[in-house]
């Protein structure tokens, strides 16, 4: 029992070699997602991609900063009357501008 | 503003384009700036001005206390033009005097700015060999919530200053790390952070708004 326990033992801390040297942990991912940018090197950027491929916990953040991306911009967008902004424009215009006499 | 050769001087019949987030200063574009010129300024209001009101509606400044801030911003902006060397674009530049002046409207308004994000927090979110301790869901339902303005602005409304501006800079204008990490006068692992925390915060905020709303 103990011998199968320790094989296991075993074989998951070399499925985690393997899976850290080609996948990237969870972690350096979840880094590159927030920050929004894809490794420099193509190595790195093989090892991103297969592990957001195998990864669905990963797989699902990214999604999330998608969703959340595409909800809030479009809120904000909405909330923001193009006729204010042109008033606002305007106002800004008389105070601060220096008409040109040429 | 790119140069093209011989210079004259611009008058309010002419026609400027550029794009704010991309324009580069140059003598060209600082003689516009000191002078005033009307074109030139209603060039850079209409590029500038709704990215400005973005960044007021996330963090709950709107209507005329929105145009109290962002009036604030530019007279700033012009006061101390000799200190702008162009080392950032002009609109995230702008968007510094602007976080600020945020951060200032808050304080008088006697609103708390705290400070809750620490690298502890992120690393807390991962077990020793960097897997997720808590593994996120799929963000389906997030999306059943997309017409819902109001609940949105309220989730929102639960960040803090930092988090908003980092968040709405980043995912919402596009802007790149470094930029931001100047408006915001921190390095990138707490941009991170920051980011990180918005998302988780937005996340668990709206998810409780669909089960309360549809369930």
């Amino acid at each position: 029992m103990s011998d199968a326990v320790n094989f296991g033992e075993r074989l998951k801390h070399y499925w985690h070699e393997v899976y850290y040297f080609f996948f990237r942990r969870c972690k350096d991912v979840a880094e590159l997602i927030d920050l929004g940018e894809e490794p420099a090197t193509l190595m790195g950027r093989i090892r991103y991609r297969l592990h957001i491929a195998f990864c669905k916990a990963c797989r699902n953040y990214l999604n999330l900063t998608q969703v959340l991306r595409e909800v809030i911009r479009e809120t904000l967008r909405k909330s923001i009357d193009p006729a204010r902004i042109d008033q606002l424009n305007q106002k800004l215009l008389q105070k601060l501008s220096k008409r040109d006499k040429s | 503003m790119k140069n093209t050769g011989k210079q004259r001087p611009l008058k309010q019949s002419d026609t400027i384009s550029f794009s704010a987030s991309e324009i580069a200063l140059d003598d060209e574009t600082m003689s516009l700036l000191k002078s005033r010129n009307p074109k030139f300024l209603e060039t850079l209001f209409v590029e500038v001005n709704p990215y400005l009101l973005r960044v007021c509606l996330s963090n709950s400044i709107r209507d005329e206390k929105a145009d109290e801030v962002i009036h604030q911003t530019w007279e700033t902006f012009f006061l101390n033009l000799e200190k702008f060397e162009g080392r950032a674009q002009i609109r995230t530049y702008i968007c510094g005097i602007l976080f600020n002046k945020i951060r200032e409207f808050r304080r008088e308004q006697g609103r708390t700015v705290y400070r809750e994000d620490s690298e502890e927090m992120f690393e807390q979110a991962f077990g020793s060999d960097g897997w997720w301790k808590r593994v996120p869901q799929s963000p389906h339902r997030i999306l059943e919530l997309r017409q819902a303005t109001d609940l949105i602005e309220e989730c929102l409304d639960g960040l803090s200053e930092q988090q908003k501006t980092a968040f709405v800079m980043k995912e919402v204008e596009d802007e790149n790390s470094d930029e931001i990490c100047n408006v915001l006068g921190v390095n990138v692992t707490h941009l991170r952070v920051l980011l990180f925390r918005a998302k988780d915060k937005l996340r668990m905020c709206l998810e409780g708004k669909v089960s309360a709303e549809y369930e």
